[in-house]
C-alpha cells in the first residue's frame, strides 16, 4: 500500500489548505446559526430591530414607545453609529419623537415623526406597526381631553388579537441553519474535495516520479487502484467531517432522523459527483499551479450561481435556468427541497430523489468523460 | 541596473499565465458573478406586497369594515399596497398554502376572523398585525361613533342619520393617518461590500506577484537567484527594481478591473476617483508585502507557497464579508482584533466609509493601516532577507 500511504503523506503537507477551507466551514456553520430563523411548531410574532430617539418624554411618547417595545426589539447604538447599523441590518426601523409630540397631539395638530428605514420586510412591518399606533392615538386625541385617557383608550383598542394557526409542524429553525450550512458545504466541500485529490495526482503525475512509477514492480492497475482508493476514503471523511460538524451545529438528533439522514444522503451524492470532477481535472491537468485556479473558478462559481450563498429565488430566471447545468444546483436545489418538504412519504420523497439521480448521472458523466480524456491522451 | 532588472522582470511577469489569471481574469470573472448572483438581490430583499388569501365566504361578505379595509390594502392601483389578494375557497387556499404559494390566509371562524399560516415569518406577522389593525377598527368606530351622537345631541341635532355617522366615522379614521418624514440614508445596498471585498481580494492576489519576483532572486528556489546573488549589484536594488514591476502589473490589474466595475458592472461607489486610487494603491502595496514575506520566510517550493498566499486572500476576503455580507459586521462585532489586521477588511471598511457618507476619518485611518502593515511587513522581509547567506550554491 505504498501509493496509499504516500497519498496521506501529501496531504499532510497541504494539510494548511486542508485547514482553511475547513475553517471557513466551520466559521460559517458558528455564524449560519446564531443567525435569526422561523420559530418552530407555535407561531411567534416576527420582532423588526427597532431604534427609538424620544425627545418629548410625554405621556403619549411614552405609551407610543411602550408599543413599539412589546411588537419590536429596540437597538441602542450612538448617533454616529445609526446608519452603519442600518446599512448592516442591525437595525430595521429608526423614529425618532419630537419635541412637544404630546402636546401639539392635544392641541389637534398632526406632528411629524422622523423615520429611517432600510425598506425591507421587517422595516414594512414596523412602519405598518407604527402607523396602526399612529392612526389610533390621532383618533383618540381627538375626542379625549387629556393624554392619559388618550393612551388609555388607544391601549385598550390595540388590545384585541387576532388568533393565529401554523400548519405546519416543521422545526423551522433546525431546517433553516442544516439548510444554510449544507448549501455551503457546495463551495468548501468541493473545493475540499478538488484541491486535494488534484494536488495529490499531480504530485504522482510529474513527469520524474511518473517515470519511476512506470518502470516500478506495480502493475499500473493496482497503482491507480491504490489511487482510486485513496481518494475515494478521502472523500468519505470530508463527507463524515460534513456531517459531524452538522451534528455539532443542529444537533445530532436532527442528523440521525430520517429527514437528517436524507440530508446526508444528499450530501453523500454531492462528495462523489465532486470526486469525480476531481478525478476529470486530474486528467485535464497536473498543473499545479493551474489547479488553485480551477478549484476557484469550479467550486465558487458554481456555489455562487447555483445558490451556495445566496438563496437561488434571488436569482435572475435566467441564471437559474443556466445553473440546471451544474451538479450544485441539484444538490442545493435537493437541500432546499428537504426543508420544506411536509411528509416523508415516497411521493414527496419523489422530487428529492429525482435530483439525486441527476447527481449520479453527472458522476456517470464525468466517469466517461475521464476515461475518453485518459484514452486521448494516452493515443497521443 | 535598477532599470534593467525593473524591465526584464515586467518582460518575465507578463508571460507568466498563472499570474495573469490571478490578477486580471480571475477577479473579472469572480466580478461577473457578483453580477450574476445579486443582480436581484436588492429588490427581493425590498417591501413588495406580501401573498395572502380571503376565504370568499359568507360572513366575509357580510363582514362591513373588515372588507372594506382588506380590499384597500389589496388595491392593485396604489403603490403602496400591503397585500396582493385572492379571494378563494378555503381547500383552495389550503392548498396554495402548502404549496407556498401564499404566506397566509384568512377565514372566519364563530363570526370572528382568524389567520391560517404554514411557519412564523415577517410577512406572517404581517399579515397578522393588518388584521389585528382591522379588528380593533370596530372599537375605534364604535368610540368615535358614540362621540360624534354625543356632540350632535349636545348641538341640539335631532335626527341623527346613522349612515351619516358612518361615513363621517369611516372620514375621520382615513383622515387621522400619521404623519411621518422619511430620512433615510441613500446607500443602503449592502451587496456593494461584495464588490469592495472583491477590489480587495484582488489586491491580495498582488502577493503572488512579488512572491514570484521575490523567488527568482533567491538562490534556493531559482537559477537566476543564483547568478544574482554572485553578481556584484546589491540586492537590495535588485529586489526594488523587481518589485516595482510587480507593482505596475498589480495597478494594471487594478485598473482593469476597476474599468469594468465602472462601466460594466455599474458599481457606485459613492465617491471620486482621487480616494478609491489612494484605497486601491495602498490595498496593492499590502498585498505585495504578503507576498514578500511568505517567499521570505516560507521555506516550501513556489506552488506550496502559491497555495498559502490564495488561502490568506480567501480567508481574508470570506472575514471580510465576500460569501455574505454580514460575516464582516459579526466579526466587528465579535472579535474586532481580527479584522483589525485582516488587510482585505482594512480595503474594504476603507472603501464602506467611502460609499456610506465619506467618513474621511475612517477612510484614512484605514489607508494608514495598510500602509503601517506593509511597512511593518516589508522591514521584517528586509531584516530577514539581508541576514540570508549561503556557503555554496
Amino acid at each position: 500500500m505504498a501509493v496509499f500511504k504516500t497519498f496521506w503523506r501529501i496531504v499532510l503537507v497541504n494539510l494548511g489548505t486542508v485547514i482553511t477551507y475547513m475553517s471557513l466551514l466551520i466559521v460559517f456553520a458558528v455564524i449560519n446559526s446564531s443567525a435569526n430563523a422561523p420559530a418552530a411548531v407555535d407561531f411567534e410574532d416576527s420582532r423588526p430591530k427597532i431604534l427609538i430617539q424620544d425627545e418629548d418624554d410625554s405621556v403619549l411618547s411614552r405609551n407610543l414607545t411602550d408599543f413599539m417595545k412589546k411588537k419590536c426589539d429596540i437597538v441602542e447604538v450612538d448617533e454616529k453609529d445609526i446608519e452603519e447599523s442600518l446599512f448592516y441590518r442591525d437595525i430595521d426601523f429608526t423614529l425618532k419623537i419630537p419635541q412637544n409630540y404630546g402636546s401639539d397631539l392635544m392641541a389637534g395638530k398632526n406632528p411629524e415623526i422622523e423615520t429611517r428605514t432600510v425598506s425591507s420586510y421587517p422595516a414594512a412591518l414596523a412602519e405598518n406597526m407604527l402607523s396602526r399606533y399612529g392612526q389610533t392615538q390621532n383618533i383618540y386625541s381627538r375626542i379625549e381631553t387629556n393624554e392619559e385617557k388618550v393612551a388609555e383608550k388607544t391601549n385598550a383598542a390595540l388590545e384585541k388579537e387576532v388568533s393565529v394557526e401554523i400548519s405546519s409542524n416543521l422545526d423551522g429553525k433546525k431546517l433553516e441553519y442544516a439548510t444554510g450550512y449544507l448549501n455551503f458545504v457546495s463551495y468548501s466541500g468541493m473545493a475540499l474535495i478538488i484541491f486535494v485529490i488534484c494536488t495529490v495526482v499531480a504530485s504522482f503525475k510529474k513527469q520524474t516520479i511518473n517515470r519511476r512509477t512506470l518502470i516500478g514492480a506495480m502493475s499500473y492497475q493496482k497503482h491507480n487502484f491504490q489511487i482510486l482508493l485513496s481518494s475515494t476514503v478521502y472523500t468519505l471523511l470530508v463527507w463524515i467531517l460534513t456531517m459531524i460538524m452538522c451534528g455539532i451545529v443542529v444537533g445530532f438528533d436532527f442528523v440521525m432522523s430520517p429527514r437528517g439522514l436524507l440530508y446526508g444522503l444528499n450530501v453523500f451524492c454531492f462528495t462523489f459527483c465532486s470526486l469525480t470532477i476531481a478525478l476529470l481535472i486530474c486528467s485535464l491537468t497536473t498543473n499545479k499551479g493551474a489547479i488553485n485556479g480551477i478549484v476557484n473558478v469550479v467550486a465558487l462559481g458554481s456555489a455562487f450561481i447555483c445558490g451556495g450563498f445566496v438563496p437561488i429565488e434571488y436569482m435572475p430566471k435566467s441564471i437559474e435556468t443556466i445553473a440546471h447545468v451544474l451538479p450544485t444546483y441539484w444538490y442545493t436545489n435537493t437541500n432546499n427541497y428537504f426543508k420544506t418538504m411536509e411528509n416523508l412519504d415516497f411521493e414527496n420523497l419523489k422530487p428529492a430523489l429525482m435530483s439525486m439521480a441527476i447527481l449520479l448521472a453527472f458522476s456517470v458523466g464525468f466517469i466517461i468523460l475521464n476515461n475518453v480524456v485518459t484514452r486521448a491522451k494516452r493515443k497521443s | 541596473m535598477f532599470w534593467h532588472n525593473f524591465k526584464y522582470t515586467l518582460k518575465t511577469l507578463s508571460r507568466n499565465r498563472m499570474l495573469l489569471f490571478w490578477t486580471f481574469a480571475f477577479p473579472i470573472l469572480l466580478g461577473g458573478l457578483f453580477k450574476i448572483a445579486f443582480s436581484k438581490i436588492d429588490s427581493a430583499e425590498s417591501f413588495g406586497p406580501v401573498k395572502i388569501s380571503v376565504v370568499n365566504s359568507t360572513d366575509f361578505q357580510d363582514s362591513g369594515i373588515f372588507k372594506t379595509v382588506i380590499e384597500n390594502l389589496s388595491d392593485e392601483n396604489k403603490d403602496d399596497r400591503i397585500f396582493d389578494t385572492k379571494y378563494i375557497t378555503r381547500k383552495e387556499s389550503e392548498d396554495a398554502l402548502e404549496k407556498s404559494e401564499i404566506d397566509g390566509f384568512v377565514d372566519f371562524e364563530n363570526g370572528e376572523p382568524k389567520v391560517f399560516v404554514a411557519h412564523s415569518g415577517t410577512n406572517q406577522t404581517i399579515l397578522r398585525s393588518a388584521v389585528d389593525q382591522i379588528q380593533s377598527y370596530t372599537r375605534i368606530a364604535e368610540d368615535v361613533a358614540e362621540d360624534k351622537v354625543k356632540q350632535k345631541t349636545k348641538a341640539g341635532v335631532e335626527n341623527i342619520n346613522p349612515e351619516d355617522i358612518a361615513l363621517e366615522v369611516m372620514a375621520d379614521i382615513n383622515d387621522a393617518q400619521v404623519k411621518t418624514k422619511d430620512v433615510s440614508p441613500k446607500n443602503l445596498s449592502y451587496t456593494t461590500i461584495e464588490y469592495f471585498t472583491l477590489i480587495a481580494m484582488t489586491c491580495l492576489y498582488g502577493g503572488i506577484i512579488s512572491m514570484t519576483v521575490v523567488n527568482s532572486q533567491m538562490p534556493n528556489m531559482h537559477a537566476v537567484g543564483k547568478r544574482s546573488s554572485i553578481s556584484p549589484t546589491p540586492k537590495l536594488t535588485i529586489l526594488l527594481g523587481s518589485l516595482l514591476a510587480g507593482l505596475v502589473v498589480q495597478v494594471i490589474g487594478i485598473t482593469v478591473l476597476m474599468l469594468f466595475m465602472f462601466f460594466v458592472f455599474q458599481i457606485d461607489f459613492g465617491a471620486t476617483l482621487p480616494p478609491i486610487l489612494i484605497l486601491s494603491a495602498a490595498g496593492s502595496l499590502c498585498g505585495l508585502s504578503i507576498g514578500v514575506i511568505v517567499a521570505t520566510l516560507v521555506k516550501a517550493s513556489e506552488n506550496a507557497k502559491t497555495g498559502i498566499l490564495i488561502a490568506i486572500s480567501m480567508a481574508g476576503s470570506f472575514f471580510s464579508g465576500m460569501m455574505g455580507v454580514m460575516m464582516k459586521h459579526t466579526i466587528d462585532t465579535n472579535l474586532p482584533i481580527l479584522n483589525k489586521i485582516n488587510p482585505a477588511a482594512m480595503i474594504t471598511d476603507g472603501f464602506y466609509a467611502l460609499y456610506a457618507g465619506g467618513d474621511m476619518n475612517r477612510f484614512a485611518l484605514n489607508v494608514a493601516s495598510l500602509c503601517v502593515c506593509s511597512g511593518v511587513l516589508l522591514a521584517i522581509s528586509i531584516v530577514v532577507l539581508r541576514r540570508q547567506k549561503y556557503g555554496s550554491l
